[in-house]
């Protein structure tokens, strides 16, 4: 089960790799170095870590992802709506949409997700 | 080696209590003008930083500094000699002085100890300070540049700058563009103002001088008026509407007062209440405000800048006056005076025939009337002259004696010694006077005749 925490500075490395997994230390170095501004190690310090987290994997010189970037935002908000909401999606969206009127584009939309989801189900 | 940091601390010792005349006066100016602007607070605590920086200033009658030397230091770190005028005189009286000499007063037994604690507790709050800037270099190498010199970090509270010589300005995430803005002002401010220099500056002092309370309560107070005149800089042009914004900013980033920090101060630390009262209902001071300030300023500095005259440099002092007595050989009568309090001193009379010591004694049975014969070295208990203490000896010189008083005294007040010697009762008064004030001074005291001088000079020419 992987730790699903990630800090905003570590979710822009996040978005590096994920953007270019499967890749090199080498080149996910010069990536950050680019775009972060980043040392040798700072890089390797934040990939230990968010392989430790059971993100990704460092394997023969090569960065992995064990989890991809939807997945990752799906788990996490999953994960938040069973903090904050008791699991209630319903709750989740009430709390999220009060004060604001959901336009026919919107209810269009969350109408076709449930269909989904009941097909699925 | 202790011997530096004993010297090194007594000298911080009384600079620093120098330098906590003009904190006091600083914290009642700071209450009297509490409308003035900041940025002048700030310069007038480099007053105080000035003095406790340069151990000597220059000289002024106006000096209200009570005393440069209230702890007075000997030069221990000189060899202990005199100069009386005469080389192989002098040579003897030192060889004397030697032996006698000793450090062992009480209250500079305990500067002594505290010395080493001073040194201790310099060295904790330096390591304190280099730890913590490791920490926080460490930390915020984990960041993503955002514009400018700004950087997104993980884990803040509070934005704050980084960096000596190119400082950076670390935000913490979630911060909103607008919130950003009025940041960004602020903190490129205290870097236009040097702020992160001169707050690294206020805490080497404090390592310094931690053991002074009035300077930590003046660092804590210099950081304040740091924040506040940064405030002002900030807010000089902003309407009542973006004050308002500035002032939410500065509320959503203000976390409890954490412990003081040596390095970067956060966005929102210190002192938000009065910060944000202040940045309300500021108004620009009026001009006669800030030239009564500036005029404060200039006569505090030309007054507690300046020692008082004749202070004594912070070195110690020897005096040593020689007197010339008319006579061959004869009986010595001395009576050694003291008018007014007095600490602890340590009284040696001794005799020198050229070769050897004759005697030396240190007097301590305050009523003796003491017939001087054999030698015997230090170790007696001290003197304690107080008001009206007179101490009467008598011995026989001869031709080609030298024959000595040492006082060595030290303490807070005020003493004046009087030494009369006659010789065989003739009326031939001479009189030596030995002044003490607040200082530590070693009187010597050398009577001699014309024998002494041929014999010390033609005979015993070392």
């Amino acid at each position: 089960m992987s730790d699903l925490r990630l800090g905003a500075v570590e979710a822009r490395f996040a978005d590096i790799v994920w953007t270019n997994e499967p890749l090199a230390t080498a080149l996910l170095v010069k990536l950050c170095e680019k775009e972060l501004q980043w040392k040798r190690t700072t890089t390797y310090t934040v990939l230990k870590r968010l392989c430790e987290r059971g993100i990704f994997r460092l394997d023969n010189g090569m960065v992995t992802a064990l989890i991809c970037r939807d997945e990752f935002y799906a788990k996490k908000s999953a994960e938040f709506v069973n903090d904050s909401f008791q699991g209630s999606l319903p709750a989740f969206f009430a709390a999220f949409t009060s004060g604001k009127k959901l336009s026919q584009k919107e209810i269009d939309e969350l109408q076709e997700m449930i269909n989904d989801l009941r097909g699925k189900s | 080696m202790t011997d530096v940091v004993f010297y090194i601390f007594s000298v911080l010792l009384n600079m620093s209590i120098t330098a906590g005349w003009i904190i006091l006066v600083l914290l009642a100016l700071r209450l009297i003008f509490r409308r003035a602007p900041k940025r002048l607070l700030c310069d007038l605590w480099g007053l105080a930083a000035l003095r406790l920086l340069i151990p000597v200033s220059f000289q002024s009658k106006f000096s209200f500094v009570p005393s440069t030397q209230t702890v007075a230091i000997n030069g221990i770190l000189e060899p202990y000699s005199i100069n009386l005028g005469f080389d192989s005189i002098n040579d003897a009286v030192d060889a004397i002085l030697e032996n006698t000499d000793e450090f062992s007063y009480d209250i500079y037994y305990w500067i002594d100890r505290l010395s080493f604690t001073w040194l201790i507790g310099m060295c904790v709050l330096l390591l304190l300070a280099l730890v913590s800037y490791i920490q926080i270099r460490r930390s915020v190498r984990e960041s993503v540049p955002v514009r400018d010199r700004i950087y997104l970090c993980d884990g803040l509270s509070s934005p704050f700058v980084f960096g000596l010589f190119r400082p950076k300005i670390y935000i913490p995430a979630g911060t909103g563009d607008n919130e950003l803005k009025y940041v960004e002002a602020h903190e490129k401010a205290h870097i236009r103002r040097l702020d992160h220099i001169r707050k690294l500056f206020a805490y080497l002092l404090l390592c310094v001088y931690w053991f002074h309370p009035l300077v930590w309560i003046a660092y804590i107070l210099f950081c304040r008026d740091v924040e506040g005149a940064c405030d002002e800089y900030v807010i000089n042009k902003y309407d009542d509407a973006q004050r308002a914004d500035y002032s939410e900013a500065l509320l959503r980033f203000s976390s409890p007062s954490k412990n003081i920090r040596a390095c970067p101060v956060a966005f929102g630390e210190i002192g938000v209440k009065a910060r944000i009262r202040k940045i309300l209902y500021y108004k620009k001071p009026a001009r006669t405000l800030i030239a009564v300030v500036l005029a404060s300023a200039a006569l505090l500095g030309f007054v507690f800048l300046s020692d008082p005259v004749n202070a004594k440099s912070v070195l110690g002092t020897l005096n040593a006056k020689y007197v010339l007595l008319n006579m061959d050989s004869g009986t010595i009568n001395a009576e050694l005076t003291f008018h007014g309090i007095s600490g602890r001193g340590k009284l040696v009379v001794f005799a020198h025939d050229g070769a050897k010591t004759i005697y030396g004694k240190m007097i301590t049975d305050t009523n003796a009337i003491s017939n001087i014969f054999t030698a015997s070295k230090t170790g007696e208990t001290y003197v304690f002259p107080s008001i009206f203490d007179s101490y009467r000896f008598s011995a026989s010189m001869s031709t080609g004696e030298l024959f000595g008083v040492l006082f060595d005294g030290c303490e807070f007040f005020s003493v004046q010694g009087e030494l009369y010697a006659d010789i065989d009762g003739r009326p031939g008064k001479e009189r030596l006077l030995m002044t003490m004030n607040n200082q530590r001074q070693r009187f010597l005291s050398v009577f001699l005749n014309d024998g002494t001088i041929s014999k010390f000079l033609y005979e015993f020419h070392p």
